[in-house]
């Protein structure tokens, strides 16, 4: 599974471009809570970031417009409303599948959109069989040639790395 | 004329057929690809383009080097296995599934499950594997699509822990 999504992040560094309203409207309309955690980084603060010692993933950075991940213990905690939106939008004609798992209540899936010869954004969705939601977007403008790796030492990407390397190791219900 | 109508005809039957078959398999994992009861494994042929633009240097995983060498000649990988009513969905399978497109590989009788092979040949190259197990504790369906080179789909198999990939291995065997 790790490997999977290691190749799958990395294919995320493209050209992104774009807004991406569906998955903005989806942010704005989950209202806060201690029972969410959320994250969006913009790419202006992933630079401040960085470090001056990062030169490796400044160009690949310079690039991202940003970064925005979602989870909650349980998708009750989420209005159904905003969830049906986000589904709806995704399964859009403007989205495309790259690759989903599912094992009993247990649901990982990526997505990417294109515009153009660029991707303008790809997107990681993650639901558990005792009802977690963990949700990932990256929106930025990439090349391959740009393709440094994104291991960016901020709070909340370590969420990613908290899937298991092994899918008998996905949450059960 | 007769004889163009006779030519015509078949070929337009062999065609069908031929995409029936394709479709019997699209239309089984479409049906069961949301139920529970089933774990799912649907790698689209997006993400294998994808997958072949990448290098290994990009990527910060030592099995992904297996991985990207294989993955680069493939084109669509669709799996679906249970363990709940599996002789039943076997059985479903097979009725809907007519092999006659499809070249058997190997079939092995293996405590009392059936695994079959079978691969789709074109042009001297593999357009597709199929690997059907039926069996009192496992059903599995698995399809890979694209230039098929049956050892490196087998050990894509095994460095991705793909449900019902281990019986890949008995290919190994044979080559």
């Amino acid at each position: 599974m790790k490997t999977i999504l290691c190749l799958v992040l990395a294919i995320a560094s493209l050209n992104l471009n774009a807004q991406n309203q569906i998955i903005q409207s989806f942010f704005d309309a989950v209202p806060e809570s201690e029972d969410i955690f959320r994250l969006e980084i913009s790419g202006s603060i992933l630079k401040f970031a960085l470090g001056d010692e990062a030169e490796g993933e400044r160009k690949l950075v310079n690039k991202i417009k940003a970064i925005r991940l979602m989870g909650a213990d349980q998708s009750t905690d989420l209005p159904s409303y905003a969830l049906g939106k986000l589904t709806k939008g995704l399964r859009s004609s403007t989205f495309e599948p790259l690759a989903e798992f599912r094992d009993g209540g247990d649901k990982v899936e990526f997505m990417i959109r294109e515009n153009g010869k660029y991707i303008s954004d790809f997107v990681a969705r993650i639901q558990d069989g005792d009802g977690g939601f963990f949700f990932f977007s990256i929106e930025g403008n990439f090349s391959y040639d740009d393709i440094q790796g994104l291991d960016l030492d901020i709070d909340g990407m370590d969420h990613l790395k908290k899937l298991p390397k092994d899918r008998k190791e996905l949450p059960r219900a | 004329m007769k004889y163009l109508f006779t030519f015509l005809a078949i070929t337009v039957l062999s065609i069908s057929s031929s995409f029936a078959q394709a479709d019997a398999i699209a239309n089984f994992f479409e049906k069961y690809m949301d139920d529970e009861r089933f774990t799912m494994v649907y790698v689209t042929p997006r993400m294998f383009q994808m997958l072949d633009r990448l290098s290994p240097d990009d990527i910060d995983d030592p099995d992904a080097d297996v991985v990207l060498q294989v993955a680069k000649d493939l084109r669509g990988l669709r799996i679906l296995t249970t363990d709940q009513n599996p002789q039943g969905f076997y059985k479903e399978f097979n009725a809907k599934f007519s092999k006659s497109n499809y070249e058997p590989l190997m079939l092995v009788r293996d405590k009392g499950s059936d695994i079959q092979f079978l691969i789709d040949e074109s042009n001297d190259y593999i357009r597709e594997l199929v690997m059907l197990v039926g069996g009192q504790d496992e059903f599995v369906v698995l399809s890979f699509t694209g230039n098929i080179d049956i050892n490196k789909v087998s050990k894509l198999a095994k460095e991705l822990s793909l449900p019902g990939g281990e019986h890949l291995e008995k290919l190994e065997d044979k080559n």
